[in-house]
């Protein structure tokens, strides 16, 4: 159980290394997928509330630190993100949860609320409005971010070793 | 004790995330990055309109106190005016003589304090003047005993200021007495001027005023008296502490000085400062 818990600082390096390497490849308009958000979520669903949001602040610090974006940025996004991640904790349906639909619903939601600080705090303009920061710094990226987590459920494997 | 065990154990993701969210804050505020100043900016904007209610609804305990100060030093002022406008007159007609252009113009516009921070290493200050009255980034702040700090950043209504009690405020000072110069810095609990040559002739009790040399404080406004000089036994250089005439906590009401100390000097300087700003 606590080598579990370390699993995700292990995925982190790879998962940290798509995301700045080859993510970018992927982009959309200027909109890419936040991979490091998906593993936030599926460990804070994994291990609750507390556990996401400890994680998520020392995953985002890494982050701030190697893509060198305003520190303290992503730490508190993440955290933010993860936090709201822990309201649908359930210790008895882990599983059950990261393999329904829902799990896609909460990504969705994490990744706006995500996207929307992070576009706040590094891309702040006076003359943003409510309904591009909304949709175009939010919803887009957060259906993106959907979309891959997706794929990462299709192919989630039935005996869990994550 | 059980009570605090009961609320952790109640609330522990609560406070854990107010506490991560807290650092992160703290880190963001630390950035120069340019949106993370229109962040500020909008939201000390913001939060000083709704703060600014207040202080107009909920009056200052010490006006009183501070009135009966203030006229006191009216008076003063007054006598010393007077004095002033002779050597004015004395002054221009001086210059007339030797053919100089005065190139120093500059306005007074009252402010008052409504916000202050409670960081002591990097004391801010918002008024409730803003670019509608022509508050621009870099103006000096001042009352009627020195330098209070710049103006940092302007909202149309507010502006922040940066004052000599913050570790990003630097600005090169004279002796008065000596002439001097060097680089005035809050160290987080002293005001400091370092890198001082130790031949300098800076002794105590000595007044602290700022330079013309300075990029956007081209006026020599009082700043404090010279209060230790520290002389270490190796190296160049000595550090001098200096004791502030103004007592930043305290300040309640300011004077912004609308100052174009020279024009030349200050489209190139004072735009150079602006476009940290962009």
């Amino acid at each position: 159980m606590k080598f579990d818990k370390i699993l995700p600082f292990i995925y982190f390096i790879p998962v940290l290394l798509i995301q700045v390497v080859i993510v970018p490849y992927f982009e959309l308009s200027g909109i890419v997928p936040d991979l490091i958000l998906i593993l936030i979520v599926f460990y804070t669903l994994k291990f609750g509330q507390l556990y996401g949001i400890i994680l998520a602040f020392i995953l985002g610090g890494i982050t701030d630190f190697s893509t060198g974006s305003i520190l303290g940025s992503s730490m508190f996004t993440k955290t933010l993100s993860a936090f709201i991640a822990g309201y649908f904790f359930n210790e008895n349906q882990t599983v059950s949860i990261i393999k329904s639909p829902l799990f896609l619903g909460i990504i969705f939601l994490s990744s706006l609320v995500n996207a929307i600080s992070f576009s706040l705090i590094s891309n702040f303009d006076i003359s943003l409005n409510i309904f591009s920061l909304i949709f175009e710094e939010g919803m887009i990226p957060a259906i993106y971010t959907t979309i891959i987590a997706s794929i990462v459920m299709i192919f989630f494997p039935k005996r869990s070793y994550i | 004790m059980r009570i605090l065990q009961n609320i952790w154990n109640q609330f522990k993701e609560y406070l854990v995330l107010v506490f991560l969210l807290l650092i992160s804050v703290l880190l963001i505020s630390r950035s120069d990055h340019p949106s993370v100043k229109n962040l500020k900016t909008t939201t000390f904007g913001t939060f000083a309109f709704v703060t600014s209610f207040f202080s107009d609804v909920i009056p200052s305990t010490g006006l009183k106190s501070e009135n009966t100060k203030l006229r006191k030093q009216n008076a003063e002022l007054m006598l010393e005016v007077n004095k002033l406008r002779e050597y004015g007159i004395e002054n221009v007609e001086l210059k007339n003589l030797l053919s100089m252009k005065d190139t120093i113009a500059y306005q007074l516009i009252p402010a008052a304090v409504i916000l202050k921070s409670f960081s002591t290493d990097q004391t801010t200050f918002t008024l409730d003047k803003g670019k509608e009255e022509g508050i621009k980034a870099g103006m000096a702040v001042i009352t009627g005993e020195g330098l209070v700090g710049v103006i940092d950043q302007s909202s149309e209504d507010f502006s922040l200021v940066k004052t000599l009690k913050h570790l990003n405020f630097r600005v090169v000072v004279k002796d008065q007495r000596s002439r001097f110069q060097g680089i005035l810095h809050w160290t987080g609990s002293q005001l400091i001027i370092s890198n001082l040559p130790k031949t300098s002739e800076i002794k105590l009790g000595d007044r602290i005023i700022t330079s013309e040399l300075s990029s956007f404080i081209g006026q020599p406004f009082p700043i404090g008296i010279v209060k230790k000089i520290i002389n270490p036994d190796e190296g160049y250089f000595n550090n001098v502490l200096i004791k502030p005439f103004v007592e930043i906590e305290k300040v309640e009401n300011v004077f912004i000085v609308a100052a174009i100390p020279h024009k030349i000097k200050n489209s190139v300087e004072l735009n150079f400062y602006n476009s940290g700003d962009k």
